[in-house]
């Protein structure tokens, strides 16, 4: 059984990181009934028993003592980790797993990639080390961070160039958020554009998730359970966006979109942690997903979103699940993956569904879904027997497409606005390090990571088929 | 008695313990432990089973933990990926190929306790990483290891409307390699058990039904597959000796029927009407020898419609009683038939991995690994050649 290091740098990262391991906490509660420390529960948390002489940590299939999450907490500010410290969750950390200094990083790349990266490097790799060793076979990291503040941004891109550096076979998954265009930070397509450069570079594998997707599927949950008919209520701790049945005490204001984001962390893991009869390791997502190395970018959709609380209310369809997997307001970005080129597709399901249903679904949607020429066969499935709680099935579609270009089109846009006008560049040349060269080089790699994607476009137009002609009858 | 069976990866680990709870564990025959035709005098079977993940084999620890040996078990952690040159060539950097080791060491162990060692029967996939990569390392491996013995592959190719993106590097890579090492080649399709294994249910094929079938209709399939094997493979009176005991050599009869040239070795077990260089009838349930006297013969001949240059086209075996269990009819006839319809599936096969290889597509992750361009190249020679040989006739 393998494990994986969970790294969350910056306030979002900590803050959807806090999420996550309530929720995989319940998740585990949910399934081992039993109390023993079981492999599953193995590849995200260690068993210490401090009672022990040798530092406790106890082996496979004794009971649960305390548990610890395989995680290693980064913040330039002390916030946001001290309240997770002084919340229900401060058992599951110790304090050899935090990093935390207390001015923060201003919302600027160059210094939470520089200043810190540099003041705090040996710290840093010592942490992550000592985390690698508690593990008997490493198989991934898994950073969180966002793209548009200073910390996550800066600190959280030099930890993964570190990560790639110190553990280079390991598996490097990237959680992003993107910022929204209303976003409140006013330099962040600076940060946002120099980030990307470090994640197109030097990660395995990236899932970029936007603010604005998630707080439409967010309202659109609310409205479901709040309007509606009554038949029409929503079974508590199955929408995505609820943390009903964790340790978390009250819903804080971002807990339900981020939620979103600890439920896909969740399910991607579901078939390396839990047995099914297409089993899919964290190594294959990368291999299967990613034909060329640059173009890792993988758009996520959840589904379902809520069961029904209504037992009386037939459940949907199951095929209704694997549309609305391909329906773009399922996605975790603003994409539209339909009306673009699909390189390759990953289908994880989770619980009680079968083989030949997941052909079916499979052979029903191809036709609607361009897939590039040399690939018509680009799916991947895995079927995990384990189904989420609150559901009794669940599917996590992860396309590497190429409408993610819109949404670095409309990040180089807003940074040229910006950096034509030579906009708050002086708060980053400031910087010790931080010179002209790497805003241009950061620019360069998104402009050809851009050309790119346009390339495989180009193919697309060879797949259109004629318009089926009129048979005229005589 | 003179087989070892050796399951590799996820999909040959559930077929082969499908096959194995078909054949092995009827509480009937555990009284007379030489009933069972795979096993050994101590009760245990004469399997290993290998894995790079635990995952599969954990639902299965009761019923493996009585009936076969612990070295015959070999797993390792983390899977490979679904990339046939990690499973090939090990890990990235990794002087010796551990896994292969630990592998080659059971399999030599498992071998050694035949009584008399005929050859191996290798249970895998075509697609994935395990299975394919590591089967193909396997069955090179044992073919210098042991070489006057057989070694037949139980291969099972992907579903056409795509698995894995990376299934078709995977199958040409191993269904090169392999064509190279083994004997024969049993291919089974995963389409065609589907299909078979819905039909079973009386469900019709392409209808939206919301009902849950049955509970795993990979079971179904893996029991398809594995009767067919079992249909096949089992003792048969035509070839026991007078005394009565079975040296359980129809694996390498079967290969001596229906392989009558080296350079085609692939083995359907399902009719088509493609042009078929030899075929093996086993008819189970024949108390009455009424297979004979019946035209089943005659029409097989005229349906595959045999190569001329074959003087006795159509082998058939004979045993009075259908040992399959009771769920079965009471009598049960398996084909197994050499026929050219498989160059279809090579010439898809090859087909698609030429373009993927013209885009450049997964190139880097095969190279990781110590697979380059050159190899894939080999490859797609190797399998023209079979198209070719195939075509030929």
């Amino acid at each position: 059984m393998t494990q994986s290091v969970v790294v969350q740098v910056g306030q979002c990262g900590n803050q959807v990181g806090c999420r996550f391991w309530d929720l995989a906490l319940r998740e585990h509660a949910h399934v081992n009934k039993k109390g023993v420390y079981d492999e599953a529960l193995s590849s995200f948390f260690r068993n210490v028993d401090s009672r022990r002489s040798s530092g406790g940590a106890c082996d496979i299939g004794g009971r649960i003592h305390y548990l610890k999450a395989r995680a290693v907490l980064v913040d330039m500010e002390e916030g946001v980790v001290n309240e997770i410290l002084q919340g229900p969750l401060r058992e599951v950390f110790d304090s050899t797993q935090l990093l935390t200094d207390v001015s923060g990083s201003g919302n600027n790349w160059a210094v939470g990639h520089m200043t810190y990266g540099s003041a705090y490097r040996e710290q840093i790799v010592d942490k992550l080390r000592r985390a690698a060793e508690h593990c008997d076979c490493l198989q991934c990291f898994f950073l969180i961070h966002s793209m548009g503040g200073g910390t996550g941004s800066g600190l959280g891109t030099r930890v993964l160039s570190l990560l790639e550096e110190e553990f280079p076979e390991v598996c490097r998954i990237v959680t992003s958020v993107f910022p929204s265009p209303e976003d409140d930070v006013i330099t962040s397509p600076y940060n946002s554009v120099l980030a990307l450069r470090e994640l197109t570079e030097h990660a395995d594998c990236v899932l970029p998730v936007e603010n604005q997707s998630l707080v439409d599927i967010v309202n659109k949950i609310k409205h479901m359970s709040h309007g509606g008919k009554p038949a029409s209520a929503i079974k508590r701790d199955s929408a995505i966006i609820s943390g009903q049945g964790g340790l978390g005490g009250a819903e804080k204001p971002f807990d339900a979109m981020n939620n979103i984001v600890a439920n896909l962390l969740l399910n991607i893991t579901s078939s390396a942690r839990f047995q099914g009869s297409l089993n899919m390791d964290l190594n294959e997502i990368a291999m299967n997903l990613v034909p060329f190395p640059r173009l890792h970018y993988l758009v996520p959709s959840l589904t379902p979103l809520y069961t029904l609380a209504d037992v009386n209310v037939p459940t949907r369809r199951l095929d209704q699940m694997f549309s609305d997997a391909f329906n773009k307001d399922h996605q975790l970005i603003r994409a539209d993956p339909k009306h673009s080129l699909y390189l390759a597709c990953a289908l994880m399901v989770r619980g009680n569904v079968q083989v030949s249903d997941l052909r079916r679904n499979i052979e029903r949607l191809r036709p609607s879904l361009p897939f590039v020429s040399w690939n018509q066969e680009g799916w991947k499935t895995g079927l995990c027997s384990v189904p989420p709680v609150g559901h009794s099935h669940s599917l996590l579609a992860l396309a590497n497409n190429t409408c993610v270009k819109p949404t670095f089109m409309d990040l180089q846009e807003r940074f040229t606005k910006l950096y034509r006008k030579k906009a708050y560049l002086h708060h980053y040349l400031h910087v010790e390090g931080m010179e002209h060269s790497v805003f241009s080089e950061a620019v360069t790699s998104l402009s050809s990571l851009i050309e790119e994607y346009n390339h495989l476009d180009a193919t697309k137009r060879r797949l259109m088929p004629d318009a089926p002609r009129l048979r005229i009858a005589t | 008695m003179s087989t070892v069976v050796i399951q590799v990866g996820q999909c040959g680990n559930q077929l082969g313990l499908e096959w194995w709870r078909l054949v092995a564990s009827d509480p009937g025959q555990s009284r007379d432990i030489l009933q069972c035709p795979f096993s050994s005098r101590d009760g245990k079977l004469a399997a290993v089973f290998i894995d790079s993940e635990p995952k599969v084999l954990w639902d299965a620890k009761q019923f493996i933990k009585n009936k076969v040996l612990d070295s015959s078990i070999v797993l390792a952690r983390g899977g490979r990926g679904g990339n046939w040159a990690y499973g090939y060539n090990g890990h990235w950097g990794e002087e010796n190929n551990g896994l292969l080791h630990r592998a080659m060491d059971a399999v030599r162990r498992e071998a050694e306790r035949r009584d008399y060692y005929g050859g191996v029967m290798l249970l895998h996939s075509l697609s994935g990483g395990t299975g394919s990569g590591l089967g193909s390392k396997l069955c090179e491996e044992i073919r210098d290891t042991f070489p006057t013995g057989h070694i037949l592959t139980v291969s099972v190719a992907p579903h056409q409307s795509g698995e894995s993106p990376l299934q078709h590097y995977n199958s040409l890579l191993s269904l090169a390699s392999i064509h190279r090492s083994a004997d024969g080649l049993l291919l089974f399709d995963n389409d065609k058990a589907m299909t078979f294994a819905q039909t079973l249910q009386g469900v019709p094929t392409g209808s939206l039904s919301t009902v849950m079938s049955m509970a795993g209709s990979l079971t179904v399939m893996n029991t398809h597959i594995a009767s067919c094997m079992a249909g096949l493979l089992l003792p048969v009176q035509s070839l026991t000796p007078t005394s009565g005991w079975s040296l359980g050599s129809e694996p390498w009869e079967l290969i001596r029927s229906v392989c009558p040239l080296p350079a085609a070795k692939i083995l359907h077990t399902t009719q088509a009407n493609s042009s078929s260089r030899a075929v093996l009838a086993v008819a189970r349930g024949n108390s009455d020898n009424s297979f004979h006297l019946s035209n089943a013969l005659k029409k097989l001949k005229k349906g595959h419609r045999c190569v001329s240059w074959n003087p006795f086209p159509i082998d058939h075996w004979t045993d009075p009683k259908n040992r399959l269990g009771d769920s079965c009819s009471s009598r049960l006839l398996t084909v197994c038939s050499n026929h050219s319809s498989v160059s279809r599936f090579l010439d898809h096969v090859v087909q698609r991995s030429k373009e993927m290889l013209r885009a450049g597509a997964y190139v880097h992750w095969y190279q990781r690994y110590g697979v380059e361009e050159s190899d894939f190249e080999l490859a797609m020679e190797t399998c023209s050649a079979i198209i070719q040989e195939y075509g030929s006739q």
